[in-house]
């Protein structure tokens, strides 16, 4: 019993009168995450209607094959130079946020999601 | 109020990340600020520290991976005003699944944010890697508390860490302030002990004044499952994380100070 007062005299003796947290104005609150920059899409006008013409792929079929798996379904996306210009200077963009960011994997997520978005929208344009 | 969120990481292992995750929360607690420990390691130290892990249904995977609700998945502890978002090993798979996570940096932040009113401190207990997830622990973090063991290696992975923070700082991944390093395991009768913390304090980096004893006291209360001022805890260890708390408070009072400072410009 004797250890148990000690132990929590100590504690009690040294932290009972610490002083509260600080407040800061609200603009602290977005530290970490809003105020963090964002891969800026690029403009309308960069686009080639062109470019989208070949995808008449699988919108949640895997894109590159996985590794260490015996898995053959996957399909592969053709890029034309525009694209891939377009996509290469994102990727750069993308890695002043994340600096460990491959271009497969940015590119993969980036065209993963523009089936998706293709697929939603022609969805819509059947409705 | 905005909590303030200290991450507590280092590269290396073995140098009393969880240890000091666990006993600084405590030791806020003690003073009165509600305090969330978020375990965001797979070897769940923190969270085996107050649970059973078998007891845990949901962990920070559910959170940022199944976007469960936050509050869904905190527990409370027995320490009061402390809480505990808890890891099992599922969080090891979580690192895999960020990598094809959109804005996977922010995910951390944005699964906490709907507490960040609710705590005065949440503290990142973080594994010894570089991978995804503490990217993004890192990226949520305001301030930043390095533990190094008074070993050679400690030292160069501390400097390691810090360079390697840099380069996230330079590509605004961090943002949080140094608080400082914390020279844990010291024994002051052995030579390496002191050249070690002689070559800290020439490094010019921000070093905490206090300094964590290597103790089996700390063992004993790991294995007893105790945190500081818990009946059986080391004197030495409750006096170090004790004294270390008061210190936390101190700087991230002062640098959020000057962060009210640098807003109003």
């Amino acid at each position: 019993m004797t250890t148990r007062n000690r132990s929590t005299e100590t504690i009690t003796a040294l932290l009972s009168s610490a002083p509260a947290l600080t407040p800061v104005p609200d603009d602290e609150g977005g530290k970490g995450g809003d105020d963090r920059p964002v891969v800026d899409p690029p403009r309308v006008d960069d686009y080639d209607d062109d470019d989208l013409e070949a995808f008449e792929l699988v919108a949640d079929a895997p894109l590159v094959k996985p590794r260490r798996r015996r898995e053959p379904e996957y399909q592969t996306v053709r890029i034309n130079r525009p694209t891939a210009k377009i996509l290469r200077a994102q990727w750069l963009r993308a890695r002043s946020i994340d600096p460990m960011i491959s271009y497969t994997e940015f590119a993969t997520v980036c065209v993963q999601h523009g089936l998706r978005a293709l697929k939603e929208q022609r969805e819509r344009d059947a409705e | 109020m905005t909590a303030e969120r200290i991450a507590v990481a280092a590269q290396k292992g073995g140098v009393g990340k969880s240890f000091t995750s666990i006993n600084l929360a405590t030791g806020l607690a003690h003073a009165s600020w509600r305090c969330l420990l978020v375990d965001a390691d797979a070897q769940a130290n923190s969270t085996s520290l107050f649970y059973a892990l078998d007891d845990i249904e949901l962990d920070l995977y559910d959170v940022v991976a199944r976007g469960t609700d936050v509050r869904k998945v905190v527990l409370s502890t027995r320490v009061d005003g402390l809480d505990l978002l808890p890891s099992t090993l599922a969080v090891a798979r979580l690192d895999h699944e960020m990598i094809s996570m959109h804005r996977r940096e922010a995910r951390v932040f944005e699964a906490l944010e709907p507490l960040l009113d609710e705590y005065s401190a949440i503290i990142f207990d973080l594994p010894p890697a570089l991978n995804a997830v503490v990217i993004s622990a890192l990226s949520a973090a305001t301030s930043l508390l390095v533990p190094t063991d008074a070993s050679e290696w400690g030292l160069r992975g501390a400097k390691m860490f810090l360079e390697w923070g840099e380069d996230l700082r330079q590509a605004r991944v961090l943002s949080a302030d140094l608080l400082g390093i914390l020279l844990t395991k010291f024994e002051s009768g052995t030579r390496i002990g002191r050249e070690v913390r002689g070559e800290l304090y020439q490094s010019g980096l921000p070093l905490f004044d206090v300094v964590v004893p290597k103790r089996t006291g700390a063992e004993r209360m790991i294995a007893s499952r105790l945190v500081i001022g818990d009946e059986g805890s080391d004197e030495d260890i409750n006096d170090a994380y004790g004294r270390l708390t008061l210190e936390v408070i101190q700087r991230v009072n002062d640098a959020r100070t000057r962060r009210g400072r640098h807003a109003k410009g």
